[in-house]
C-alpha cells in the first residue's frame, strides 16, 4: 500500500523557486510587521514623553520683573504702632501700585492705568509684605525686588503667545511695548520658578504651586501603606501558609484575581457608599482617600506576596519545622525575612500604582480647590494626579505648561519608585 | 515530477540501485556554546534502507540527528562544523534554504507532538505550506494515504475532525510518522520514536518502518538494542560525542570491532 | 484630640502588659525560663493581646453604632418639633444638622432651633465619645488583670498567641472578599433606589440620556432621562477603537518578542513597552485631550471630514496605546507557553516560522489569547480618566468615530463629582451604571482568568 502513492504525494514538496520566494517573501512581511508594531508603541511612548517634557519644561522658570517699591511709611504705618497686626494688615497694594506708577511711561492716565497693571502679578503685594514683616526696619526706604510677572507676560517672554490690538491675544500693544520697554532697562528677568514647588492651588497660574498635592499625595499614600503592608502580608501569609485547600480559599482566591482586574472608579463608588456615607469619613480627606486606595492595591500586593512566599524553598521550612519551631515561628524567623524583598518589590510597585491612580479620588471628592497646604488626614486635600486632571481643565495656557511640568513631577516621583524596586530586586535576588 | 529549479539535485524519478549513497558526512562536529558535543563524524547513508543511531544517553545520537535536517539552526548558540552531502551537495553550504531541506528530510520526535489542530490538519499542514495539492479531493486522497500508511487509518477514520492531542500516546506517533510522509521526504529522521509506546505499538511503529524503507531513507535513533536489530540494516555506535565504529547491524551486534561497542551492548557501559 | 490620648494610652498599657508580664512568668518560675511551658516573651505578648484586643475590638464596634445612634436620638427630636417628617426629608433634615456640626461658616447662619440641635448633636457626640473612652479603659484594666492571673508556669501561652494570629491573618485574608461583598451590596443598594425611580427596562433599553434635566426641574424622576444605551454604544465604540488599535499592535509585538528578537533586543524592548503601563492614566487623558485630539480634528478637517473635538477616535486611540502592554505582555507569556516541540515539529516538516508562528504557535496559544483580549477588554471599558478628559458628555448614539460619544465612566464621574444628594435619580443612576460596570468587567474577567488558567495548565 505504501507505493499506492497519490499523484500529489508522488510529486513531492513543491520546491519550485518561485514558491520559496513567495514563501520568504511572506515571511519577511510579517518578520516587518512585527517590528513596525514594537516600533510604533515606542513611538507613541517617544512622542507622549517628548510633548510633556516639552510643553512642561518651561513651567520650571518663571519672569520677573524688578520694581523699586517705596516702603511709604504713611501708607503701612500711619500711626507709628510698629506692631505685627498692623503690618500685617496695611494695604500693600496700595505701597506696590504707587510704586509701579513709576514704571509706567509719562501720561498715562488713570483709564489706562490697567493695562499696566496687569502685567504684573497679584502676588507682589505678598511680596512686600514678606519683606517688610522679615524687616520691619526697611519702612521708609525704597527697595528693589523682583515680583513675578502676569502669567501673560511669561507666556510672552517664552514665546507662546504674541500681542495684538484685535482682541485675538490677551496681550494687546500697549502692554507689549511697555514689557518690551522694561526688557530694555535691564528690569525683566528669567528665574527659578521656586512657587511652583512651595505653594498649593491657586486660580492664577503664576501663583500655583503642586506642594499642597505633593502633601495631599503623601498623606494619602501614607495611610494606605500603613493598611496595605500588614494586612497584605497577613493575608499572603495565610493563603501561602496555612490556607488549606477548601471551596473556601479556593473562593477567596479566584476572588482576589478578579479584584486585581476591578475598574478603578468601582472602588470609588464603593468609597462614596461605604466609607462617605456608611462611616461619615470626611470628604475630600487623605484619609478616605488612602483606605480606597487600600482596598485597590490590597489584590496586588496579596498576589506579589504569595509569590515571593512560594519562592522560597520547602526546604528552608523543613529545616526549621525540624528544629521543633512552630509553624508561625517557622514563618516568622525564616520564610517571610527571606521573602521580605520580594513583598516589598511587589507593594512599592502596587504603590506606585495607587500614586498615579485618580479616578476613585475624584469619585470621593479628592478635587477640591485647595490652597493651602494640607497638614491634616482629615482635612480636604488632593493628590498630585488630580490636581494634574485639574489643572488640564484650566483654560490658561500658562496652566497647560504647569500641568505638564506637574506631570513630569508625577514621572520622576514613580521613576523613583520604580527604581528602587529595581535595585531592591537586584541586590536580593537569589539562586536556591 | 517538481520543477528542477532547486539547489538541491532533484529526487530521482525512479529508485536508484540499493547502493546508491544519500547522505554522506564529512568531519561533522557540533558546539554548544564552547562545549564541543559531537566530534569528528565520518558517515555514509545508503538509500532505501534503516540506519540506527545507538549509544549511551548523552553522547550525541539526538545532535547529530539534529544536524541531518539542520533542526540545530533553531538553537541559540548552537554550531555545526563540517559537511553533510544529499545527493552530492553539501547541505550546509550558505545557499542551502534549510526550510526546503527540511521538506525533503522529514523528523518524527522523542515525544509526540501532534499540533493542537484535528488529526485531518495535522496531516493536511504539510502538504498545504508546501503547495502540493490544489484541491480538497487531492488533499482527502494524500491524508488517507498518509493515514493508511502509518497503520492509523481504522482507528481514526471516523473521526478525522477530532483533535490529534485527544488520541493515545502510540497513535500520536503514528500520526506523527503519518505527518512527516505526508510531504514524502526522502530521508525520515526519527530520535527514539518508541520511546514513549507500550510494546504493541511499539511493534506497529517498527512494522510500519521497515515498509517505510521502500520508499524512504529512514534513520533512527533508539535505546533498544533489540529494535535496531530488528528494523535497521546498519548501526552506528556513538561514545561520549564520538562515532566508534558503524557498519551493517549483524557485524556491529555479533562482532563489534571496538571493545566500547561490545561493552555497550551487552550492558556493561551506558 | 481625646481619640489621640485615648489611642496612646491604650497602646502604652499595651506595652506595659507585655513587658510585666515578661517578668511575671520568669518571676513565677524564679527566672528558670526552661521550666516555663512557652517562652516568657510569649507570656508578655499573651498579657498584651489581653489588654489590647478587648478594649479594640469594642471601640471598633463603638465607632461603627455611634454615628446611628445618635442620628436616632436628633432624628426624635425633629420629629417631635416637626411632626410629619418621615423617610427621605427626615433624613435630609439629620445631614443638615450634622453638616452644620462640621461647617463653621454655614452654622453662623443657621437658625436658632437649628442651631439648639446641632448644639444637642455635639453633645451627644461628647458625651458617646467620653462614654466610649471610659469603657475602653476599663476594658483593659481588666484584660489587665485576668492576663496576669493566667500566667502560670503550664499555661499554653505560645498557642494561645499563635490563635490570635491566626485569626487575625484569617481576618486580612477575608478583607478582599469583604470588599467584593462591600462593592456589590453598595452598588445593589443604591442602584434599587435608583430602580425605584426608573425602572430598570427604561434604563437598560432606554434610548435616551439627559440625566440633567431631572435636576433642574427638581421633580424627582419624572422628567429625566435615564435610557443608557447610547452610554453603553458609546463605551462600546470607544472600547472597539481601541482595541483595534491594541490587539493588532500589542499581538504583534508579542509575536516578534517571543519568536524573532534577539534576547538583547528583548530586554530593553520589553521593559519600554512596560512603561506605557505604568504611565498614569491622567497622563494619557491630557495628551488625548491637548495633542492627539486636536490632531485628529485637524487631520479630519483638511481631508475634508467633520470632526468634532471630543472624537471618539482620539479617546479610543489613546486608550488603545495604553492596553498595548497589557495585550502584549500576556500574549507574550501565553506564546512563550506553548511547547517547543510543537515549534520543533512544524520546523521539521520544512515551515518557515511565519508558517509554523500563524499556523501552529497561534491556533495553540489561541484560548491564552483570547483570554488575555478579554482582560484587555475589560480594561478598556473600565478606563476612567482618558475618557473623562478627552471624551464628551454627549449621549450620541452613533458609530462613528469621528462623533464625541459618551462613556459609562464618564457618565460616572460627571454625576457623582460634587454632587452630595444621594436621593435624586441623578446620583443614584451613577451607581446603576456602577453595577452594570463591575457585572460586565466581572463576567469578562472570570471568564479570561479560567480560560487562561485552563490553557496554562494544558501545557504544564
Ligand atoms: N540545546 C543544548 N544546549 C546545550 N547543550 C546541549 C543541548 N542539547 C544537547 N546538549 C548537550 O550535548 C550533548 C549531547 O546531547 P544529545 O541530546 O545529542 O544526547 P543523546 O545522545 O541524544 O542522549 P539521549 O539518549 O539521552 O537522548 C549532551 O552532553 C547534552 O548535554
Ligand atoms: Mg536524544
Amino acid at each position: 500500500m505504501i507505493n499506492a502513492l497519490p499523484t500529489a504525494v508522488a510529486r513531492g514538496p513543491n520546491l519550485s523557486k518561485d514558491r520559496i520566494k513567495k514563501r520568504y517573501a511572506a515571511e519577511a512581511r510579517y518578520k516587518f510587521y512585527g517590528l513596525a508594531a514594537i516600533s510604533v508603541a515606542i513611538l507613541f511612548l517617544a512622542i507622549l514623553l517628548v510633548t510633556i517634557v516639552g510643553k512642561g519644561y518651561s513651567a520650571f522658570v518663571q519672569t520677573a520683573i524688578a520694581i523699586d517699591v517705596n516702603l511709604d511709611k504713611s501708607l503701612i504705618d500711619s500711626d507709628n504702632k510698629g506692631d505685627v497686626e498692623t503690618l500685617t494688615q496695611a494695604d500693600y497694594r496700595a505701597v506696590v501700585r504707587a510704586s509701579l506708577r513709576n514704571l509706567f511711561p509719562a501720561g498715562v492716565t488713570r483709564g489706562q492705568e490697567r493695562d499696566y497693571f496687569s502685567v504684573f502679578s497679584e502676588s507682589a503685594q505678598y511680596d512686600v509684605q514678606k519683606l517688610v514683616l522679615n524687616n520691619p526696619s526697611l519702612i521708609g526706604t525704597t527697595q528693589r525686588i523682583w515680583v513675578k510677572s502676569a502669567p501673560d507676560i511669561d507666556m510672552l517672554r517664552k514665546g507662546y503667545v504674541g500681542a495684538a490690538d484685535d482682541g485675538s491675544q490677551r496681550l494687546n500693544l500697549t502692554q507689549k511695548a511697555f514689557y518690551d520697554k522694561l526688557v530694555a532697562d535691564g528690569r525683566v528677568r528669567t528665574q527659578f520658578n521656586t512657587t511652583f514647588f512651595t505653594a498649593a492651588d491657586s486660580r492664577e497660574a503664576e501663583q500655583a504651586g503642586v506642594l499642597g498635592a505633593i502633601m495631599g499625595t503623601f498623606m494619602t499614600l501614607a495611610v494606605t501603606l500603613i493598611l496595605v503592608l500588614p494586612i497584605g502580608i497577613a493575608a499572603a501569609v495565610y493563603l501561602e501558609e496555612f490556607a488549606p485547600k477548601n471551596r473556601w480559599t479556593d473562593l477567596i482566591e479566584v476572588n482576589i484575581n478578579n479584584l486585581a482586574a476591578v475598574p478603578s472608579i468601582v472602588f470609588g463608588l464603593l468609597g462614596v457608599a461605604v466609607l462617605l456615607q456608611w462611616f461619615g469619613m470626611p470628604r475630600s480627606a487623605p484619609i478616605a482617600g488612602g483606605v480606597v486606595l487600600a482596598l485597590l492595591v490590597l489584590p496586588t500586593i496579596i498576589i506579589a506576596g504569595r509569590s515571593a512566599l512560594k519562592a522560597v524553598p520547602p526546604s528552608i521550612r523543613e529545616a526549621a519545622l525540624g528544629v521543633g519551631a512552630s509553624r508561625l515561628q517557622t514563618i516568622g524567623h525564616h520564610v517571610l525575612p527571606l521573602a521580605m524583598p520580594g513583598i516589598l518589590t511587589g507593594t512599592i510597585i502596587g504603590m506606585a500604582h495607587a500614586l498615579g491612580e485618580s479616578a476613585p479620588l475624584l469619585m470621593i471628592g479628592m478635587v477640591a480647590f485647595v490652597v493651602d497646604v494640607p497638614t491634616s488626614l482629615t482635612h480636604a486635600s488632593t493628590v498630585l494626579p488630580v490636581q494634574i486632571f485639574l489643572w488640564a481643565d484650566a483654560p490658561e495656557r500658562a496652566f497647560e505648561e504647569r500641568t505638564s511640568a506637574a506631570i513630569m513631577v508625577l514621572l520622576v516621583f514613580l521613576i523613583m519608585m520604580n527604581l528602587v524596586a529595581i535595585l531592591l530586586r537586584k541586590k536580593f535576588e537569589r539562586r536556591w | 515530477m517538481a520543477e528542477i529549479n532547486v539547489t538541491l539535485p532533484p529526487r530521482e524519478s525512479t529508485p536508484a540501485a540499493a547502493s546508491k549513497i544519500k547522505l554522506s558526512a564529512r568531519n561533522v562536529g557540533v558546539f554548544y556554546g564552547a562545549a564541543n558535543a559531537l566530534r569528528d563524524v565520518n558517515m555514509d547513508f545508503e538509500e532505501n534502507q534503516v540506519i540506527s543511531l545507538i549509544g549511551p544517553s548523552g553522547c550525541g545520537k539526538s545532535t547529530f540527528l539534529r544536524c541531518i535536517n539542520r533542526m540545530n539552526d533553531t538553537i541559540p548558540g548552537c554550531r555545526v562544523v563540517g559537511s553533510i552531502n544529499m545527493d552530492g551537495t553539501n547541505i550546509y553550504s550558505a545557499d542551502i534554504d534549510p526550510v526546503e531541506l527540511r521538506a525533503r528530510v522529514g523528523m518524527v520526535f522523542q515525544k509526540p507532538n501532534p499540533f493542537p489542530k484535528s488529526i485531518y490538519d495535522n496531516i493536511a499542514y504539510g502538504p498545504r505550506i508546501h503547495g502540493m495539492v490544489s484541491t480538497k479531493t487531492e488533499m482527502d486522497e494524500v491524508v488517507e494515504w498518509a493515514l493508511r500508511s502509518a497503520g492509523l487509518w481504522e482507528e481514526v477514520k471516523d473521526r478525522l475532525l477530532q483533535p490529534g492531542t485527544g488520541l493515545s500516546g502510540g497513535q500520536q506517533q503514528r500520526l506523527c510518522i503519518a505527518r512527516a510522509i505526508a510531504v514524502h521526504p526522502e530521508v525520515i529522521l526519527m530520535d527514539e520514536p518508541c520511546s514513549a509506546l507500550d510494546p504493541i505499538a511499539t511493534a506497529k511503529v517498527e512494522e510500519l518502518i521497515d515498509e517505510l524503507r521502500q520508499t524512504f531513507t529512514i534513520i533512527i535513533v533508539t535505546h533498544s538494542m533489540q529494535q535496531a536489530a530488528r528494523v535497521s540494516q546498519r548501526t552506528a555506535f556513538f561514545h561520549m560525542g564520538n562515532l566508534v565504529e558503524e557498519g551493517p547491524t549483524d557485524v556491529i551486534f555479533t562482532k563489534p570491532k571496538d571493545q566500547r561497542t561490545g561493552a555497550y551492548i551487552t550492558g556493561r557501559i551506558g | 484630640m481625646n481619640n489621640f490620648i485615648l489611642i496612646a494610652t491604650v497602646l502604652a498599657s499595651t506595652a506595659l502588659a507585655y513587658h510585666y508580664g515578661r517578668r511575671r512568668a520568669l518571676g513565677v518560675v524564679g527566672g528558670k525560663p526552661r521550666d516555663l511551658h512557652s517562652l516568657p516573651g510569649y507570656h508578655g505578648a499573651y498579657m498584651a493581646l489581653w489588654c489590647l484586643l478587648p478594649a479594640a475590638i469594642f471601640v471598633a464596634i463603638w465607632i461603627a453604632i455611634e454615628p446611628t445612634v445618635v442620628r436616632q436620638i436628633i432624628a426624635g427630636s425633629l420629629v417631635q418639633a416637626q411632626p410629619g417628617l418621615t423617610g427621605n426629608a427626615l433624613d435630609l433634615a439629620v445631614n443638615e444638622i450634622h453638616s452644620l456640626s462640621i461647617n463653621a461658616f454655614a452654622y453662623s447662619s443657621a437658625s436658632a432651633e437649628k442651631k439648639a440641635l446641632v448644639a444637642r448633636y455635639q453633645e451627644l457626640q461628647g458625651i458617646g465619645t467620653a462614654a466610649m473612652a471610659t469603657i475602653a479603659l476599663v476594658l483593659v484594666a481588666a484584660g489587665l488583670f485576668y492576663g496576669s492571673k493566667s500566667i502560670a508556669p503550664r499555661m499554653r501561652a505560645r498557642q494561645a498567641v499563635e490563635r490570635v494570629i491566626m485569626w487575625t491573618m484569617v481576618g486580612c485574608a477575608t478583607i478582599a472578599i469583604l470588599t467584593t461583598i462591600g462593592i456589590i451590596m453598595s452598588l445593589l443598594f443604591e442602584a434599587m433606589r435608583f430602580f425605584q425611580f426608573v425602572s430598570p427596562i427604561d434604563f437598560l433599553f432606554g434610548l435616551q440620556w439627559s440625566p440633567q434635566i431631572a435636576m433642574r426641574s427638581d421633580q424627582v424622576g419624572s422628567s429625566g432621562a435615564f435610557g443608557a444605551v447610547p452610554v453603553f454604544a458609546g463605551t462600546l465604540l470607544i472600547t472597539a477603537i481601541s482595541m483595534a488599535v491594541a490587539v493588532p499592535i500589542g499581538l504583534m509585538s508579542a509575536i516578534y518578542m517571543a519568536e524573532y528578537s534577539s534576547k538583547k533586543f528583548r530586554s530593553w524592548a520589553k521593559p519600554l513597552l512596560e512603561i506605557l503601563a505604568g504611565v498614569p492614566t491622567v497622563v494619557y487623558g491630557f495628551f488625548a485631550a491637548l495633542t492627539v485630539a486636536p490632531f485628529v480634528r485637524d487631520t479630519g478637517h483638511a481631508i475634508g471630514l467633520n470632526v468634532a473635538s471630543e472624537s471618539a477616535l482620539a479617546a479610543g486611540l489613546v486608550m488603545g496605546i495604553m492596553i498595548i502592554p497589557f495585550v502584549s505582555s500576556l500574549s507574550d507569556d501565553v506564546i512563550n507557553a506553548v511547547p517547543q516541540s510543537l515549534r520543533d515539529g512544524a520546523y521539521a516538516m520544512g515551515a518557515t516560522k511565519s508558517e509554523t508562528i500563524r499556523q501552529v504557535i497561534i491556533p495553540a496559544a489561541f484560548p491564552g489569547i483570547v483570554g488575555s483580549i478579554m482582560l484587555a477588554v475589560s480594561r478598556a471599558i473600565g478606563e476612567t480618566m482618558i475618557v473623562v478628559m478627552a471624551a464628551g458628555m454627549a449621549a450620541n448614539l452613533t458609530a462613528n468615530p469621528f462623533a464625541a460619544v459618551t462613556t459609562v465612566t464618564v457618565q460616572i464621574v460627571t454625576l457623582l463629582i460634587g454632587d452630595q444628594e444621594f436621593d435624586s435619580p441623578k446620583t443614584l443612576a451613577a451607581f446603576a451604571l456602577g453595577l452594570v460596570l463591575f457585572v460586565v468587567t466581572l463576567i469578562l474577567n472570570i471568564i479570561a482568568l479560567t480560560v487562561v488558567r485552563r490553557y496554562r495548565e494544558q501545557y504544564d
